[in-house]
């Protein structure tokens, strides 16, 4: 960096006092898998380092803009809120224990004179300058693009929109003459290459050329020693291009730790390992955010190129509040939507209220209407209807939800279905002035049909000015283990290791012991550090992808607002923004989701029609139906919605549901939020009486009476907020948001300050303030807000409903819209026979590919298995064998002959014993399909009269036992009607009782077995282990605790088929076997597949030469081992 | 009478020759091992082009350049030579002996297989193996380079040269920066003194070595 | 004669091969597994019972394993090391008959027609390699019968031995499995309810050669002897070497070489036929009082050139004493590669015929003649790293290895002479202080060269330096010589003539040289 000469050449810039400094070229991790910091830190740290303003220019993008500038917001929040506290932490991050590289940079020893003690009016927040790095085709320049103004700004996401529109889905196309037309208003940066040749002096004059006065010549420093040199060279060529040279950092890291992580990156983008990386790492951490001391120091000898970029950053006064933008205003012949609205409204609440509305819901559409006209929301709203009514005109099943759904108006719209009556409807939450935030409403459709809406909303407005929003796709946890350990040259069993069994669920990472468990040693510095950069990772961005329902809707042009790129998908667009960003800048959008139980239920509804004639909408599904409650206090809930869980199940008992409420508290309680809350026990205790009702104060009353004293959804949490900690409304939202989107800039402990000194101060008690807080916590990534639960246990009744009236149809509906849910269609199908639905088999003469109810003898429906529960049959043979079939296929021949299937589809068939009903055995078809060989049928041998295949020798093959089919019906459609293994293996293991008979059992040791369904270790339970065992009468609850877990590990982690011995523990029909003893009795499986396997032995003897002492145990041949095997058929879900 | 450099550089060739010992001594070596690969097309831009060890040159060979050294962990660094010369076409002989060095020298001059041999030497050369080597360099009609300690030669040398870097203020007015040649060194400036001279007399010049031509420039010639 | 067949199966050859090289050092008894990279995972290739018995499998991966089994002791698997043994076995197995072939990667088939009364009968015989391999701690699984492929059934399934001609009666009850059919297909067999090898026998085979290849009834009429399957016994590699035995004793050079010369066209004859060329040849000299003396000669590339190899020789074998006299020559080619044709016609091609050297023969050979003297390991070539690390940024080589590097990948500034870091002594404080870089805050100072300093014993002062040029330690990697954290490269020019590239850490302040420009 420096010449050093024998005598002074310069005058000591410091001399003249700390000159600002503003840094114009900074890559954020919205670079993906380039930039090492998020924008959020990036911005903080330019706060830090009391810089004059930052630029976050992304290349080609303007992705990560939104973040730097909701961080600056928020930053200033803050500050203005807690300034003390600001400052406390803004030292703290000083006095960092910082990694070695720190303690050794030179800036982190000096201490900034602009940075006094208590002098806090001093500190001012940097300015965000919105730009972009265009990097183009046909130029080895790169320029940094720092619109001036909204019309500039407006004209650089166009030209974004132009390069990525040309290029696929990541891509961005752009040659200097776009640049040329596009650049009014843009402050143009040069960042040359590592040589000047002519090409890059023409580029820059070409461009100098057009845009004179903006365009400059920028200097980063290299750090290889020459730097000086550098500068001196490029001040040079500014001069003789008349492009004045500025500073610029070229930064891609906050802080020096991150040059790691930016090396690991870099591997990543290369598709190499950390070892092959070579030069191409950074060779050292100095691509960092640097102080304007440090910066001035480097140009020290050049005070210009410094002083010219705040002179930048001055010019560049456009900021992304200006972004005023325009909703479409939906206004049809003449009436202004609010009018419209408002019309709408009154008609739907007739339809609503036959007998008129009451006072109390038209005072409160009074004052949604006033809130909407004064922030003028009415046309989102028209949207919205808009939108709910054309799918209702296609039949297809819609609802709303979310916060803005929460209101009277949508009720009266037809958008929710839940009244005022049944949920408190906050108008906080609904739209808050406080935020001038925009209305949020998403709408689920049924899945399958969900494309024909986002179509007519394309239609509608035209993709001009209809896109969808971005989802960035982060790195998760699971990625983020397999890449990273991929990069640091980890075997795949290890990675897999560390992100099944060792991290498990949580961000915290690996624990020490289990990573011994599995002979990993924490200590060693690779895997340590290979842990580090896993944690850092995580939560990075990695690309765009669309939105799953987003839709920005705009009055004019949808670019101007912001880039737009090509999807992945044909035909689809999606702006560069997610839904934060447009959250943030307070832009409308639609959710426009999918829910498959909506399809579910559609279909449920369909087969009610066609065979009863009853015709159900969710809204006219009778409510408060008592048989339907009895049955889920029953815990009797596979498929249904949201409570089918374990978790839930257990629960239902004890919640006893008897009203719709109890079933939105039913869905928002068992959550991660709640639950680490520690609010589930209080709840059921006081409603099961064990525990008075109390509220801490009267004011609490209010906002928790519903709940019985224990907070549960979002909206009360913010009430508490403010009724109890004295936040403002905004505060209180601010709080809310803070959970989820700042969790990694360290303001949350500000706000557990806050929030607890507000409740003590107000005479809370400190253990109920740090549990309410600790829900607020929860909340930050799994809080239900009441309407959401509404919405939810209003599918949840509805589904209850129809399992509890119409079990055959419901089963039906559920199985043909898999894949979704918890359980897999052997759970449905069993679930089906034990509410007395007749289930008959896949038959190639009965059968479609959908499941299909057929009539049963005694006038009730019957369930016929369809071609799509066999596994592997592709949807089109299904539906040609429906096709061709006619009067009914008399024979395999014949269904080849007519269906042209290939011979592996015709054996798919056989082994799901789908010719049973041609009088065929499943051995008897897989003999005949096996002579089918050629891959089509050959007219030369159509012919009935050739000889050779009629007459083959008959073949007596052996009949099948019970147990082998059932091994053939799992290993064809993973299901089976005709006995559960546990049912044939039960002879064979004696001294075993029956899930069913656990339930009166005496409450004492019991040994059950049963196929492992699932295995888990949720987060919140501290090592313990949960399996479920399933056997011929039901789903038995084992709970392992840790001691076990280490005894029988091995059997725990490995077993399909488990023994457990241990004691029962019931609390109503809720039944948990504590193991004690657990043994692997995989090998058992065998029994029922291969008995000659288990004769084997005998007939060793016949032959046997050897004495018997002398001989070894052989060891089984390697392909029949029977774990294998047992694996194969009965997978269980592990660890989710 | 003032002796002209183009007289004795490029060196003599099936002679051995000595340079005493230092960084500049290994330059004046590594710069004599430049010369080795050069075909003379007249162009130098051509010339860089050129594929490692091409063309006949010096005793009609491939380049490649023996470099004996005693080291167990040679102290040449490739990336160093590469201003003046192809590391690539190096051969490092790594001896366990002062003798295996003068011996490898021996084999490898006498084999004719190399246009140059280069032999860092720790001891005094003696007499009789000066001799040898000067031999063997006429027989395999290769070119020897011995990197010897200062007063450590031998007296069958045909050149004897010390070099040393010069600190003139000339010199560093000259370092500037020429981000078209990554070659920031070619405006280092040597002063070469031929100390001893079997067929004519001594005398010293400033030099310095122009990366883009390839060429030792004489800045100024100190007379002797 | 009814021919009879020994099927040898070492289901744990791997696993005992391991254990017999090397005994697990506590009690033998804990459970034990070889492991292999697998479909991009480490995963158990072989393992002994007691590892079998606490629920490992082959093909599961260590990791999984090891959480089952925290104690497991694994290896890495040598499938050439297991190779090797196997045929170590076979030859072995040759002390019971001439046919001995191996099978797969675990198995072996010995003809035994005619030789069992030798070891007095089959049972005998039987017994006495099941008791000889276990004395040497392997475990076998012995059947025989009088066909491989019955006998491999018995070994598998069911050990013993099948009476002469009853082949059929001895494995029809076992698995189909024993036919030595893939997975799949008696998987597909078994499906339809053909478990044995006697319900298959049963079918009609017109049936079966519809619906199966002919894979299915091959390996049956094998089993049944329908069908003559050979035993090829095992290959030896060719042996490259010669020799002379002189009737009388020679001691004269002219004489010794005429005789290495004689063996030498021989070698490279037989070398040439088999398409390889020495790497590593040896001399060895048998003198009259039966001492021997011998020599090794390595060689830059593969070569089979005799006139070009006895040249080679020729300073070797002068060093050579002949004592009384040399009565045996021995030339062998210890170490041989592949040569392929197209190689040698570009010797061809290259216009010399066989004899004439070219320029890199001429430089291989020198090649040769120095490693000769010094070790071939000894002649190297730079090799370009890619690498910040300038320690790191080349590599040296063995010359008769490597091709010479094409091109350089960067071009940095960078010292003629690289060496490991020599600390600077500063001198007193107060000197110090006399720095010239007067356009330098205090603070910046510190991590300035110092204005003089001695290195090698001699006092140097700074009169220009440029810099620095920051490079970090790698992150991933410890390397203790970079253990004092980040280095700040300047390029020093001192007024004593030397140009050094210094370094200083600024974290553990402290100044170094670590090479020279000029």
């Amino acid at each position: 960096m420096n010449v050093i000469h024998s005598a002074p050449y310069a005058t000591p810039p410091e001399a003249l006092g700390p000159q600002p400094y503003a840094e114009l070229c900074v890559t954020s991790n919205f670079t993906f898998l380039t930039g090492a910091s998020h924008p959020e830190e990036l911005v903080t740290r330019a706060a830090e380092l009391n810089l004059e303003a930052i630029a976050i220019t992304d290349r080609n993008s303007l992705a990560g803009v939104v973040r730097a500038y909701s961080a600056l917001k928020e930053l200033k929040r803050t500050m203005e809120g807690e300034l003390e506290q600001a400052i406390s932490i803004r030292s703290q991050h000083l006095q960092d224990p910082s990694s070695r590289q720190v303690t050794s940079e030179p800036s982190s020893l000096s201490v900034s004179p602009r940075r006094p003690h208590g002098t806090a009016h001093d500190i001012r927040l940097p300015r965000l300058i919105v730009g972009a790095r265009l990097v183009l085709r046909d130029s080895l320049v790169d320029w940094l693009a720092l619109p001036m103004d909204r019309a500039a700004y407006e004209r650089l996401s166009q030209l974004l929109t132009l390069g990525k529109r040309r290029a696929s889905k990541g891509e961005c196309h752009l040659d200097l003459e776009d640049v040329c037309l596009a650049g009014n208003g843009m402050i143009l940066i040069a960042l040359p290459p590592g040589e000047i040749c002519q090409t890059v002096r023409t580029d820059i004059r070409k461009l100098h050329a057009s845009h004179p006065g903006r365009v400059f010549l920028g200097a980063a420093p290299r750090y290889d020693g020459s730097d000086q040199a550098w500068f001196r060279f490029l001040s040079q060529v500014a001069h003789s291009l008349a492009t004045p040279m500025v500073a610029v950092g070229d930064v891609l890291l906050h802080k020096p730790q991150r040059r790691a992580l930016a090396d690991v990156l870099t591997c990543l983008r290369e598709g190499c390992r950390i070892d092959q990386i070579g030069t191409r790492a950074l060779p050292n951490a100095e691509r960092r955010l640097k102080s304007p001391q440090d910066m001035q120091r480097l140009y020290r000898n050049h005070p210009a190129a410094i002083r010219r970029t705040v002179e930048i950053a001055t010019r560049c006064s456009f900021d992304l509040s200006e972004l005023s933008y325009e909703y479409p205003d939906e206004a049809i012949e003449g009436e202004a939507p609010q009018d419209r609205l408002e019309r709408l409204t009154r008609d739907g609440l007739t339809k609503r209220y036959p007998e008129g509305p009451s006072d109390k819901v038209l005072s409160l559409v009074d004052k949604e209407l006033k809130l909407i006209r004064k922030l003028r929301f009415a046309a989102y709203f028209l949207t919205v209807h808009d939108i709910i009514r054309f799918a209702r005109s296609q039949d297809i099943l819609c609802q709303g939800r979310g916060s803005a759904a929460n209101s009277i108006i949508c009720y009266a719209l037809g958008i929710t279905d839940v009244g005022p009556e049944t949920i408190t409807m906050v108008s906080e939450r609904f739209i808050s002035e406080h935020r001038g935030e925009p209305p949020d409403i998403d709408v689920d459709f049924e899945h399958e049909r969900r494309e024909e809406v986002i179509q007519y909303i394309y239609e509608k407005y035209g993709r001009h000015r209809a896109g969808l929003c971005a989802t960035v796709i982060h790195f998760r946890t699971r990625a983020a283990i397999r890449e990273v350990g991929k990069v640091m040259g980890l075997s795949e069993d290890l990675t897999s290791a560390l992100s099944g069994q060792i991290w498990g669920s949580s961000n915290k990472g690996p624990e020490e012991t289990r990573m011994r468990e599995l002979g990993l040693d924490p200590d060693n510095y690779r895997l340590k550090q290979t842990i580090e950069r896993i944690r850092e990772v995580i939560g990075f961005p990695r690309h765009l992808s669309q939105h799953v329902g987003g839709f920005v809707i705009t009055q004019g042009r949808l670019d101007a607002l912001c880039p737009i790129e090509n999807a992945a998908m044909e035909d689809r667009t999606v702006i560069e923004w997610d839904k934060d960003d447009i959250d943030a800048l307070g832009i409308l959008k639609v959710d426009v989701l999918s829910l498959g139980m909506l399809t579910c239920i559609r279909k449920c509804f369909a087969l009610i029609e066609a065979n009863h004639g009853t015709r159900f909408t969710i809204a006219n599904v009778p409510q408060e139906d008592k048989t339907t409650y009895d049955m889920l206090c029953k815990a009797d809930a596979v498929g249904v919605f949201q409570v089918e869980s374990r978790a839930q199940m257990n629960f239902l008992p004890r919640m006893r549901p008897r009203t719709f409420y109890d079933l939105v508290i039913e869905v928002a309680i068992v959550r991660p939020g709640p639950i680490q809350g520690g609010m589930v026990h209080p709840y059921i205790n006081r409603r099961q009486g064990r525990e008075a009702v109390e509220f801490p104060s009267e004011a609490l009353r209010d906002v928790l009476g519903k709940t019985l004293g224990v907070p549960l959804f979002q909206e009360q949490a913010m009430q508490i907020a403010v009724v109890a900690a004295g936040f403002t409304p905004s505060e209180a939202d601010q709080l809310r948001r803070s959970m989820a989107t700042f969790r990694r800039m360290g303001t949350i402990h500000q706000l557990r300050e806050k929030f607890i000194q507000g409740m003590l101060s107000r005479g809370y008690e400190l253990a109920f303030a740090e549990s309410c807080f600790g829900q607020i916590e929860g909340f930050g990534e799994y809080g239900f807000p009441e309407s959401h639960a509404a919405a939810f246990a209003m599918l949840a009744y509805v589904s209850a409903y129809l399992k509890c009236h119409y079990p055959a149809e419901f089963a039906c509906a559920l199985l043909n819209a898999q894949p979704m849910g918890f359980y897999a269609p052997a759970q449905i199908v069993r679930d089906a026979r034990d509410h007395q639905v007749e289930v008959r088999p896949i038959c190639v003469n009965q059968s479609e590919w959908d499941n299909t109810l057929e009539w049963h003898g005694s006038g009730d429906m019957a369930l016929r298995l369809g071609f799509r529960q066999i596994k592997g049959l592709r949807e089109d043979d299904g539906l040609w064998i429906e096709a061709a079939r006619g009067n009914g296929y008399p024979d395999p021949e014949t269904l080849w002959l007519r269906t042209g299937l290939a011979s592996a589809a015709l054996e798919r068939l056989a082994e799901a014993d789908a010719f049973l009903g041609l009088g065929l055995s499943r051995r008897a078809a897989l003999w005949q399909v096996k002579a089918i060989r050629s891959p089509s049928p050959l007219p030369l041998f159509n012919d009935p009269i050739d000889g050779e295949a009629i007459f083959e020798p008959q073949v007596v093959l052996p009949e099948m036992h019970l147990g082998q089919e059932v091994v053939e019906d799992y290993m064809a459609t993973r299901l089976t009607l005709r006995a559960h293994p546990m049912e044939l293996l039960r002879p064979h293991m004696p001294g075993l009782i029956r899930h069913e008979e656990l339930l009166n059992a005496k409450l004492q040791r019991a040994t059950v077995c049963g196929l492992v369904v699932t295995r888990q270790r949720p987060g919140t339970a501290s090592g313990v282990i949960f399996l479920t065992l399933e056997d011929e009468t039901g789903v038995s609850n084992v709970v392992v605790w840790p001691k076990m877990y280490e005894r029988y590990r091995a059997a725990v982690l490995g077993a399909r088929l488990l023994r457990v011995r241990g004691r029962i523990e019931r609390e109503g029909i809720v039944v948990h076997l504590i193991a004690e003893y657990i043994e692997d009795c995989s090998h058992k499986l065998s029994l029922l597949g291969h008995p000659h396997d288990a004769a084997l032995t005998q007939t060793t003897s016949k032959t046997d030469g050897v004495p018997a002492h002398m001989r070894p145990t052989p060891p089984p041949p390697r392909a029949y081992h029977p774990r294998e095997q047992s694996k194969r058929l009965f997978p269980s879900r592990d660890f989710h | 009478m003032r002796n002209d450099f183009a007289s004795v550089f490029p060196l003599k060739r099936s002679r051995a020759h000595e340079v005493v010992t230092g960084g500049a001594g290994f330059v004046f070596a590594a710069i004599v091992a430049g010369m080795t690969d050069r075909k003379t097309t007249g162009t130098p831009n051509l010339d860089k082009k050129l594929p490692v060890g091409s063309g006949p040159q010096g005793g009609g060979l491939a380049g490649t350049v023996v470099w004996c050294c005693e080291n167990r962990k040679p102290t040449l660094n490739p990336e160093g030579l590469l201003p003046y010369c192809d590391p690539g076409r190096f051969l490092i002989t790594r001896t366990q002996t002062h003798l295996d060095v003068l011996a490898s020298a021996e084999t490898a001059l006498r084999s004719g297989a190399v246009p140059l041999v280069v032999a860092e030497v720790s001891e005094r050369v003696g007499l009789t193996e000066g001799r040898r080597l000067q031999l063997a360099a006429e027989a395999g009609r290769s070119t020897a380079v011995l990197i010897v300690p200062d007063g450590g030669g031998s007296n069958a040398a045909e050149t004897r040269w010390q070099c040393r870097a010069v600190m003139t203020e000339d010199g560093l007015e000259n370092r500037v920066f020429n981000p078209l040649a990554v070659e920031s060194f070619d405006s280092t400036h040597w002063r070469w003194s031929l100390i001893k001279n079997k067929t004519g007399t001594l005398s010293e010049w400033i030099v310095r070595w122009d990366a883009a031509t390839r060429r030792v420039i004489v800045v100024s010639e100190i007379g002797g | 004669m009814q021919r009879r067949v020994v099927s040898l199966w070492f289901p744990r050859l791997a696993a005992e091969r391991s254990l017999r090289v090397r005994p697990l050092s506590a009690c033998e008894d804990v459970p034990f597994a070889l492991s292999i990279f697998e479909r991009n995972s480490e995963r158990i290739y072989d393992l002994n019972p007691r590892g079998e018995v606490r629920g490992l499998d082959r093909g599961m991966t260590t990791v999984q394993a090891r959480s089952l089994c925290p104690e497991l002791v694994t290896r890495p698997a040598d499938l050439k090391a297991d190779q090797r043994f196997l045929s170590a076995l076979a030859r072995w197995a040759t002390r019971y008959c001439p046919w001995v072939g191996t099978y797969e990667r675990d198995g072996l088939f010995l003809d035994i027609t005619g030789s069992d009364h030798l070891f007095g009968g089959e049972e005998a015989l039987v017994e006495d390699m099941r008791e000889r391999l276990s004395r040497s701690r392997l475990s076998p699984c012995i059947g025989l019968a009088d066909t491989p492929g019955a006998a491999w059934a018995l070994s598998h399934f069911a050990e013993g031995i099948a009476a002469p001609d009853r082949s059929l009666s001895a494995i029809a009850e076992l698995p189909v499995a024993g036919l030595r059919l893939s997975q799949e297909t008696c998987n597909s067999l078994k499906r339809l309810g053909i478990a044995t090898i006697r319900d298959l026998h049963n079918l009609p085979r017109a049936t079966l050669s519809r619906r199966y290849d002919r894979e299915v009834l091959q390996r049956l009429d094998q089993a049944l002897g329908n069908m003559s399957e050979q035993i090829s016994p095992i290959k030896e590699d060719p042996l490259f070497a010669v020799r002379l035995t002189l009737p009388d004793p020679i001691g004269l050079l002219g004489d010794v070489m005429a005789g290495v010369g004689r063996l030498m066209t021989h070698l490279c004859e037989r070398l040439d036929k088999h398409q390889k060329g020495a790497r590593v040849l040896r001399l060895t000299f048998r003198k009259v009082d039966q001492d021997s003396e011998s020599v090794d000669l390595k060689l830059a590339r593969p070569m089979s050139d005799p006139k070009r190899l006895l040249t080679l020789f020729e300073r070797a074998v002068e060093a050579v004493d002949a004592g009384y006299g040399i009565d045996m020559i021995r030339l062998e080619a210890v170490q041989v590669e592949a040569v392929s044709m197209r190689q040698m016609e570009t010797v061809v091609a290259s216009g010399s015929f066989p004899g004439q050297e070219t320029t890199t023969d001429r430089l291989d050979d020198l090649i040769t003649q120095l490693g000769s003297r010094v070790g071939l390991e000894n002649i190297l070539r730079f090799c370009p790293q890619d690498s910040h690390i300038p320690e790191r940024s080349f590599s040296l080589v063995p010359a008769a290895y490597n091709r010479p590097a094409k091109s350089w990948p960067h071009h940095r500034p960078r010292p003629v002479r690289l060496f490991p870091p020599e600390p600077v002594t500063l001198p007193g404080r107060h000197q110090n202080n006399l720095n010239v870089q007067t356009d330098l805050k205090d603070q910046e100072r510190r991590f300035a060269p110092p204005a003089s300093f001695r290195w090698r014993g001699r006092l140097l002062s700074l009169a220009l330096a440029q810099g620095p040029e920051r490079i970090a330690p790698l992150w991933w990697d410890v390397d203790d010589s970079w253990g004092q954290g980040l280095r700040d490269y300047w390029q020093v020019d001192t007024r004593q003539g030397h140009r050094l590239w210094l370094f200083h850490t600024p974290q553990n302040p402290g100044w170094f040289v670590q090479g020279e420009f000029a």
